[in-house]
């Protein structure tokens, strides 16, 4: 990598400035350690990094509508919890959790987000809960669904001149739950394969709302799993139907194959992690 | 026997404390006044010549000060192997420093030494490299087709050693089989892990003497090589002894490319270079080598071998290195003498492919060998219902009977029978059909494997360096300075070789410190740290130096005393009469005497003493060990296997080793511990991995190249140390390092077999191998 | 082009010149002449050069060090309290957690965040703590004791 300017803009403007300057070379920095392993692997050619330390976005901001996350919150910040009245959120601490704290340290939520990587935990968790992302650009801030931001893999729908500055995770009704579960070779991996869940449950039993999210190489992007969805919508969530859910799950993707694992293999797990996950949705819910 | 004062109790390492506060002494500290780096230009091509090559470009980069080719480099063939003399007729002399022909992807072709490494790296892609490319052969068994690819001329076949051994009659034996058993069972590729990389700083004067500091596991064995691939005599290489490395394990066990690079470009440009490898560079320099082996076996229905025949084929990669031994250490050790049998046959096959080196990693070809037969005696336990520890013991070696291939010794310490029984004990081991079983999608399972038979030292093969040396030296203080060449490569030799110090001398290990200034030209000659060794080999040349210390304390104390020396002993850092300790003198005095002028002023004033009592209190000692006796080791796994993912989880280990003595217990407890881990790792997760079209690694670092974290460990490794007390070994010392890395794959694989009913006969046993055997996985 | 950073390690501030792709550890290593801070691997998996920045454990050979300005640091060189080692590194040199000890300065540090907020560690919580910590020869284990006895004799 020819690492050839490094800026540290005062406010959004200037950011969009530079990265309109700069286009294709331009590289937003979060925590560093997504750029970092794509240099030392020699992905990189010619780059600007473009340091965000000078813009407020950190934090998480709770409110009735849901919570916000700033672009330059570290993962670390999101490992805490479920609280009691947080559940819903609880595949996004799983999923903070599952990095080791080195990196949870560093990574920030827009850094993670941008990659657009499907290994990341985190975006699998976040597009379970309908995570909406904020991007700033010349005309202010743009709303994306976070399922409309991958567009494949390492590629987002970003502009040239946006950037991200924050996640907001609309509140779930009560009755929700969320849980992630990954798949690993270690406990410092990226997913093999990683499933993200959430629930909502009325007083009867019935499932009246639910999002399927597989991660890891089962598709090029984080992939949620209408199919799976559709067995659960509307149904009681006994074991049957989450076997259910997790073989429609499984038979919905074509996984890739690597060096890591087959993608037949990923197929087979796929299905378990999604009934895992639901299971663990589950057994959160109040 | 007196009772110890030192050994078997758990000593505290002089190293930990500095290493705790940053640690100075590692090679990768190193630092030269002027001091360049180099970096190395690496093949693309798994096979290739290079039709041109040309730097100009990079030598006019500023900052580059050299640029080495081939061209510059001495085309003399080497073998890298430190523990034989170079030119060994048991190894394959096939290397260059740097050759016009590739065989690897990664082979260095050129390096540029630079004021800075990022100038010496951005130097290199202004290298440009023809190539015409060759074809390509990465499968062992596909090299030895008549229609291969030759990688090194004159090598029919690719085979570069096929060493084989017959004993009894096969035919008679496997006709006296009441069953026979066959099975391939397959190893992979993989890296010792070393955390310190392979650096070194060599610095050559205007008169062409040449000093190096590298980060390795034998200091003699770079100097000899070194100096063989240089061309010079080995009086002109001195090679410093770093106070420590960053790991081993076989890792750091051949000369580099790196060192006689640093050399040729220090002798370029007259100033030091330092070249430090990255984590790529390090996995692609050694390995544990693949080997694949085909095992028929006859046995009788009451559990007895009749007959043994292995065949093994080892993928050496692009030069023979360390696999022309490797591969008869595991005939041996692997397989030939782990159970004794009449009627045994055992060939291998070192194959040439265009694959990375291997290199030595502990156990050095016994890992291979051993999840090989300790797997195929579980498949015959299985079949003729017979409990796998009554079917070892059927089939092993008693203490007290003759040395399995060494008719001067016997096993006068072994206690096989010990480990398995008090290992079995310990983890409550039961008879397979007596086992609970659950219904759930998780599965448990209990399995063994042994290492009945493995050699401190290596007495019995030809061409490799056994000896050892020590130099004690008394202080004043009544401390002892002790000076050898063996390096620590973590596992705490440093602290073992002072506690047998202390032990002999009669004074507390606190008191003896290792000397930190050593070299090739202060210290006597000792092989490597390697294959078992140092405790028992070094260990022994420690007391001998100790002892011939401790003589000429006595000599002098007598003369203080008034007494005569055999009458005297030293306990607690004092010398006194035998059995009257109350009366004596403290070793420093002894010590001062020795060293002080003629004439003492004492409180009745001056006072001659003698001349024959003057002189430093000094010990040295250069032997190679008597024997090699065997350790005998069990091991005992239990695990967890999820059936729906596949993963396996070890819930708990337990291992029993006869190491003839303990010495540092909790140093042994760290040593198998860290044991367990490589070899966990072996047995689940650890693979290099290359593209099968263009040969370039897919593991090039620890995202892709899976170890065991502490999450993955068993929650409590326990370790059972039986004593048998070996005549021949310093305080009845024999040796721990290895069989705890050979021994937990194949314990591993049996109890999987025993949670889930599959057997796995290709390591390592990933999820995806378990649900593919428990037909959970689509057809392709 | 160099910048000027400034940032403070082991309690002395200190201005570089770095390059933009200069890492935290390259400049405490080979401008500072700390060595506590250890190069294992390339890709921030083996947690050898672990430090504190800003009380955080991080991979310093993955921080950029211009992005580090302003920032405090701390190395392993910045534990011992007044000359002597502070009690997880004596705790580490007697539970038997250094063996070859080039993992161990990373190990500390880490270790170090863990028990900075003065909670009970179990077994796993430390198992899990140091996951981004890679050790070849201990196995884990006396270092997970190590960590343990600190947190439970505070």
């Amino acid at each position: 990598m020819e690492l050839d300017g490094f800026f540290t803009p005062e406010n959004s403007d200037e950011v969009i400035e530079l990265l309109a300057q700069f286009g294709d070379e331009a590289l937003v920095l979060g925590g560093g350690t997504f750029i970092h392993s794509l240099a030392v692997r020699g992905l990189l050619a010619r780059v600007r990094l473009i340091d965000l330390r000078n813009l407020a976005l950190v934090g998480i901001e709770s409110a009735s509508a849901g919570v916000r996350l700033g672009a330059r919150t570290r993962c670390a910040a999101l490992a805490r919890g479920p609280s009691e009245d947080g559940r819903w959120l609880g595949a996004v601490h799983d999923a903070a959790r599952h990095l080791p704290l080195q990196v949870r340290n560093a990574a920030t939520v827009g850094g993670c987000v941008a990659a657009a990587s499907p290994f990341f935990d985190l975006p699998v968790a976040f597009m379970a809960l309908d995570g909406v992302v904020g991007a700033r650009g010349s005309n202010g801030i743009r709303e994306i669904d976070i399922e409309a931001l991958y567009l494949g893999l390492f590629e987002n729908s970003l502009q040239q001149t946006e950037f991200i500055v924050s996640v907001t995770l609309p509140r779930m009704p009560a009755g929700s739950a969320s849980a992630f579960v990954k798949f690993a070779s270690n406990a410092n991996d990226l997913a093999i394969v990683s499933a993200a869940a959430r629930v909502t449950v009325d007083a009867s039993g019935r499932c009246t709302d639910a999002r399927v999210v597989i991660g890891g190489g089962v598709a090029n992007r984080p992939w949620r799993s209408r199919a799976a969805e559709g067995v659960l919508q509307g149904a009681t969530l006994g074991t049957d139907t989450l076997e259910a859910a997790g073989d429609a799950a499984a038979s919905d993707v074509e996984p890739l194959s690597d060096h890591r694992a087959s993608g037949r293999y990923r197929k087979a797990v796929a299905g378990v992690l999604v009934r895992r996950a639901l299971t663990a949705a589950l057994a959160r819910v109040p | 026997m007196t009772e110890s004062a030192v050994i078997g109790k758990s000593a505290l390492r002089d190293d930990a404390y500095e290493k705790v506060a940053g640690g100075q002494g590692y090679p990768v500290n190193v630092k030269y006044p002027g001091m360049l780096h180099a970096k190395i230009l690496r093949s693309h091509h798994p096979h290739a010549r290079v039709v041109r090559i040309d730097a100009a470009r990079a030598e006019r980069l500023p900052g580059v000060k050299a640029v080495l080719l081939p061209k510059d480099a001495p085309q003399k063939a080497y073998s890298p192997v430190y523990f034989v003399p170079t030119l060994a007729a048991s190894m394959v002399q096939d290397m260059l420093v740097l050759s016009e022909r590739v065989r690897y992807v990664g082979q260095p072709l050129a390096a540029v030494a630079a004021t800075t490494p990022a100038i010496a790296e951005a130097a290199l892609e202004l290298i440009e490299v023809d190539y015409e490319e060759l074809p390509v052969v990465f499968d062992p068994e596909l090299a030895m087709r008549d229609d291969a690819p030759q990688i090194h001329d004159g090598v029919p076949n690719n085979i570069a050693a096929h060493p084989k051994f017959e004993f009894g009659d096969l035919e008679q034996g496997f006709a006296e089989a009441d069953y026979i058993f066959e099975g391939t069972y397959e190893t992979q590729r993989v890296h010792t892990c070393y955390m310190e990389p392979r650096v070194c700083v060599v610095d050559v004067d205007s008169r062409g003497r040449v000093t190096v500091e590298s980060s390795m596991q034998h200091l003699f064995g770079l100097r000899e090589k070194l100096a063989f691939v240089l061309d010079i005599p080995e009086s002109r290489v001195r090679v410093v002894k770093p106070p420590y490395i960053g790991g081993g394990f076989g890792g750091k066990l051949d000369l580099g490319y790196i060192e006689p690079i640093a050399a040729l470009l220090s002798m370029k440009t007259g100033r030091p270079v330092r070249i430090e490898q990255s984590r790529y560079e390090d996995f692609i320099s050694s390995a544990r080598h693949p080997i694949k082996v085909y095992l028929k076996t006859g046995v009788t229905k009451d559990g007895i071998f009749t007959a043994r025949y292995g065949k093994s084929i080892l993928d050496t990669g692009a030069h023979a290195t360390h696999g022309a031994e490797v591969i008869n250490v595991h005939g041996f050790f692997g397989f030939l003498l782990t159970y004794p049998c009449q009627n045994q046959t055992w060939e291998g096959y070192t194959v040439y492919t265009n694959n990375m080196v291997g290199g030595g990693f502990r156990g050095y070809g016994a890992p291979q060998g051993a999840f090989a037969v300790e797997s195929q005696i579980d498949e015959i336990c299985e079949k003729i219902g017979m409990d796998p520890i009554e079917f070892r013991l059927k089939n092993s070696r008693a203490e007290g009977d003759p040395h399995p291939f060494n008719p001067e010794f016997t096993l006068s310490s072994y206690r096989f029978e010990e480990c398995l029984r008090r290992g079995a004990a310990q983890f409550g081991w039961v008879n397979r059909e007596d086992r609970t079983r659950t219904e759930n999608t998780k599965k448990r399972g209990v399995g063994l494997a042994c290492q009945p038979m493995w050699v401190s030292g290596c007495l019995g093969f030809p061409d490799i360096y056994e000896h050892s040396g020590a130099i004690v030296k008394l202080n004043r203080d009544g401390t002892a300075d002790l000076a050898v060449a063996t390096i620590d490569l973590g596992s705490g030799q440093n602290t073992t070789l002072r506690q047998i110090a202390a032990e002999e001398l009669g004074i507390s290990v606190e008191a003896v410190h290792i000397t930190q200034s050593a070299d090739t030209e202060t210290v006597p000659f000792d092989a490597p740290s390697h294959a078992s060794r140092v405790t028992y080999s070094a260990g022994n040349a420690v007391k001998g130096a100790a002892e011939a210390a401790k003589e000429r304390l006595l000599e002098v104390a007598g003369t203080m005393l008034e007494a005569d020396p055999q009458d005297l002993e030293v306990r607690e850092g004092r010398v006194s009469v035998k059995g009257s300790p109350s009366g004596g003198i403290s070793v420093g005095a002894v010590v001062e005497r020795a060293e002080s002028p003629f004439v003492q002023m004492t409180a009745v004033g001056p006072q001659p003493t003698t001349v024959a009592e003057k002189g430093t209190i000094i010990g040295v000692s250069s032997m190679a060990p008597a024997s090699n006796p065997s350790p005998a080791t069990a091991q005992f796994v239990e695990v967890e296997v999820d059936t729906e993912t596949g993963e396996v989880v070890i819930l708990r280990a337990v291992f029993a080793h006869d190491l003839g003595k303990l010495i540092n217990p909790m140093g042994a407890q760290g040593q198998v511990e860290g044991g367990f881990q490589q070899g966990m790792g072996y047995a689940l997760m650890e693979r290099l991995q290359f593209d099968p079209e263009n040969g370039a690694c897919l593991t090039p670092d620890f995202l892709d190249y899976k170890m065991p974290t502490a999450v993955e460990m068993p929650r409590r490794i326990e370790s059972i140390f039986i004593e048998s007390n070996e005549p021949t070994g310093p305080f009845g010392a024999k040796s721990l390092a290895e069989p705890c890395v050979i021994v937990p794959a194949p314990a591993i694989a049996n109890a999987v077999f025993d949670a889930i009913g599959v057997r796995i006969r290709q390591l390592p046993i990933t999820p995806e191998k378990v649900l593919a055997a428990l037909g959970k996985l689509e057809a392709n | 082009m160099k910048q000027i950073v400034n940032i403070e390690v082991n309690g002395d501030v200190h201005e570089v010149a770095a390059e933009p792709r200069d890492s935290l550890l390259e400049v405490l290593r080979d401008h500072l002449g700390l060595v506590g801070p250890k190069r294992g691997c390339d890709g921030g998996g083996c947690g050898c050069c672990t430090v504190l920045l800003d009380g955080r454990a991080v991979y310093s050979c993955m921080v950029y060090v211009l992005s580090a300005e302003g920032s405090a640091v701390t190395t392993v060189e910045g534990l011992a309290e007044d000359g002597q080692l502070n009690p997880l590194q004596s705790a580490f040199v007697e539970a038997g957690a250094v063996q070859c000890g080039y993992c161990t300065p990373g190990m500390i540090m880490t270790a170090t965040e863990l028990l900075a907020d003065g909670e009970d560690l179990d077994d796993d919580e430390i198992r899990h703590g140091i996951a981004g910590n890679l050790c070849r020869c201990t196995g884990y284990q006396k270092i997970v004791d190590a960590v343990q006895n600190v947190a439970r004799n505070r």
